[in-house]
């Protein structure tokens, strides 16, 4: 699952000279980590909603915790994702 | 039906007794509300209270409120003690207190109505009052847009205390004189309907009247602009929008009763009497705007500033003058909006240039987003999607008031296939949304030049020979969404509409690195089409706010 989120971070994205394993799973996503910003996690949301059918809402102080590091979102994906 | 009388009351109590003696015969209960008057007026307050007990609660302002302090007070201790109506009465005797029993009969019968006094004046009235009075009914007409409210400022009035405690506290009204009329236009447009009843008013010899000619019509007059203001706010969001959002809680609530009545209205004068009648009605009111509204006065100029200076052969000198042209060209784009609503524009009023940009796009089954600005009368693409049976427009809005708005367009025309939809901050729901409405083949219409007061994301461009920020999101969506983006500006050239469509993102594309950069310069080329198109028709450039303030 780590994987998969990671090559849906890099897909969503483009982030075209980053690969899987440059990303650390457990580094904050935001600010000093890989310096995504607000518009990233809109991106990222939308993919997720597409992919997994799972809703992060924008207002929600949990979202920021979701969005803490790779491992968080994943976790997050796995526990809520809409089973095929 | 439980009705009480409230009494605002400060120091002239030459006549109080009288007229609590009267109601007090009625078995009416009273709420006298002291507004703060001075130490002797007040004990003969006190001793009427005492004179009247329990019939009488007094309630006591410790400094002077005004007029509809004083009310408002005694209205919210009125629905405190279990009251359901309220009969507002002057304290000086000049409402005829014969006149209750039919006040309250009127009341009985229509719970859910403001009833008010319709003033059959005697010989005692001063000139210079009427007359004033008579400006202000016509504010009002234009303010409700119909003819509903007869008399806006007589204080012998029923109210309904349920919606008018409702609409005090979630406004902020007037205290003073403007107070009588600012509740009642307000209460109209919440949808309370307002009844009359004719009614002697006498201006007693011995009483005094606490009506400031000078100061009091001045404020009546600032009330009449911030309600006008407040009317068109609430029309569609195109015209003067989102800046004034953080003010207008009221949208959300205000009823659209009125502004149907309204519109009704405009519409059927336009007929009978032709658009003169209309633009001779909407035009003072414009003229005193730009009189009285700096801010928006200024904003003007300095467009007009910059645009003569960006075309020199435009000849346009940013002079009071043409300010003011720029003013009624608003007026007469307002004009142009109401008939667009009302289906009164057909393909036969507008030249349409490189349209198959468009209909290309939509025969192949596609979706898209429609870029544009708040420069002449965006609406009359309606006559397009009127005429495209496949076509569904969706207006992306920063107001609250849209989805009342479109309720109102549906009764006021057949339904369309052209939709307002609020957008406020843009999350993944509203973009998925959005995303699922192009997938279908629906179109996003989105204006590239205002700025939404609830999401700051801007970025600054050069407009006109100087930086302004400009909204990111229409360029964002439409790197989301990957959708195309086609740039659509409806002006009107000598006297015709003008619908010019040009190609202008197939889609957005960026990578992590150059997604800022590509957003800006997409921002900088629709800054520059819509220089191009501003230049075309420069009294029609419709945002009178200050553009030019760069973060």
């Amino acid at each position: 699952m780590i994987l998969e989120m990671k090559q849906l971070l890099i897909e969503s994205l483009n982030l075209e000279d980053i690969a899987a394993d440059d990303i650390d799973p457990d580094a904050p996503l935001f600010r000093e980590g890989l310096g995504l910003d607000s518009i990233d996690a809109l991106e990222i949301a939308m993919a997720l909603q597409k992919k997994y059918g799972v809703v992060l809402e924008a207002s929600s102080s949990d979202t920021r915790q979701h969005f803490r590091s790779v491992r968080a979102l994943a976790d997050f994906v796995s526990t809520h994702r809409k089973q095929p | 039906m439980k009705p009480c009388a409230v009494i605002p009351v400060f120091n002239h109590v030459e006549r109080l007794g009288v007229v609590l003696e009267a109601l007090v015969a009625r078995a009416l209960p009273v709420v006298l509300v002291d507004d703060g008057s001075h130490v002797d007026a007040a004990k003969e307050i006190d001793g009427w209270v005492a004179q009247f007990a329990p019939s009488v609660t007094l309630v006591r302002h410790v400094e002077n409120q005004g007029k509809g302090g004083a009310v408002m007070t005694g209205l919210r201790e009125a629905a405190r003690l279990g009251f359901t109506h309220a009969l507002q009465i002057d304290a000086d005797g000049q409402h005829d207190s014969a006149d209750v029993p039919r006040f309250l009969a009127e009341a009985e019968a229509h719970p859910e109505a403001l009833i008010s006094g319709k003033p059959v004046f005697d010989a005692s009235v001063p000139k210079g009052r009427l007359i004033g009075r008579y400006a202000t009914h016509f504010w009002v007409w234009v303010n409700t847009l119909s003819f509903d409210i007869a008399d806006s400022m007589c204080g012998f009035r029923v109210y309904p205390l349920g919606a008018t405690v409702a609409l005090l506290d979630r406004e902020s009204l007037g205290r003073r004189m403007d107070f009588d009329i600012e509740i009642m236009v307000r209460l109209h447009w919440a949808g309370v309907e307002v009844r009359h009843v004719p009614t002697q008013v006498t201006y007693p010899q011995g009483g005094v009247s606490h009506f400031q000619p000078l100061k009091d019509n001045v404020r009546i007059s600032l009330l009449h602009m911030r309600l006008f203001f407040g009317m068109l706010w609430r029309w569609p969001g195109w015209l003067i929008g989102s800046r004034r959002s953080k003010q207008p809680t009221h949208w959300a609530a205000m009823g659209e009763r009125g502004t149907l009545l309204g519109l009704k209205a405009l519409l059927w004068v336009h007929r009978l009497l032709g658009r003169w009648a209309v633009q001779a009605l909407l035009y003072p009111v414009i003229f005193y705007f730009f009189l009285t509204s700096k801010t928006a006065r200024e904003a003007s100029l300095e467009y007009l500033q910059r645009i003569s200076a960006a075309y020199p052969q435009l000849g346009l000198k940013p002079s009071y003058a043409n300010s003011c042209r720029h003013f009624f060209a608003m007026g007469s784009a307002m004009i142009d909006k109401v008939l667009t609503m009302a289906g009164g524009i057909t393909l036969q009023d507008v030249d349409v240039h490189q349209r198959h940009l468009m209909t290309d796009v939509i025969a192949s089954g596609k979706g898209g987003i429609v870029l544009t600005a708040h420069l002449g009368n965006l609406e009359a693409m309606q006559a397009l999607a009127d005429q495209n049976p496949k076509l569904t427009l969706n207006i992306l809005t920063y107001t609250q008031h849209a989805e009342n708005f479109q309720r109102l367009i549906s009764e006021v025309k057949r339904p369309s296939k052209v939709r307002l939809m609020q957008v406020g901050e843009l999350g993944p729901d509203t973009a998925l949304e959005l995303s699922a409405r192009v997938a279908r083949g629906e179109w996003l219409v989105i204006a590239g030049d205002r700025v939404p007061v609830s999401s700051p994301r801007t970025v600054d461009v050069d407009f006109l020979g100087k930086r302004a920020p400009f909204p990111i999101g229409p360029h964002l969506l439409g790197g989301l969404l990957g959708c195309p983006v086609i740039l659509v500006m409806c002006v009107k050239l000598n006297g015709r509409h003008n619908i010019f469509y040009e190609s202008f993102a197939d889609p957005l594309r960026w990578t992590r690195s150059t997604r800022d950069e590509v957003i800006r310069q997409s921002a900088q080329a629709f800054a520059q089409r819509l220089e191009y198109h501003c230049a075309q028709a420069p009294l029609q450039w419709f945002n009178f706010y200050p553009f030019w303030r760069t973060s």
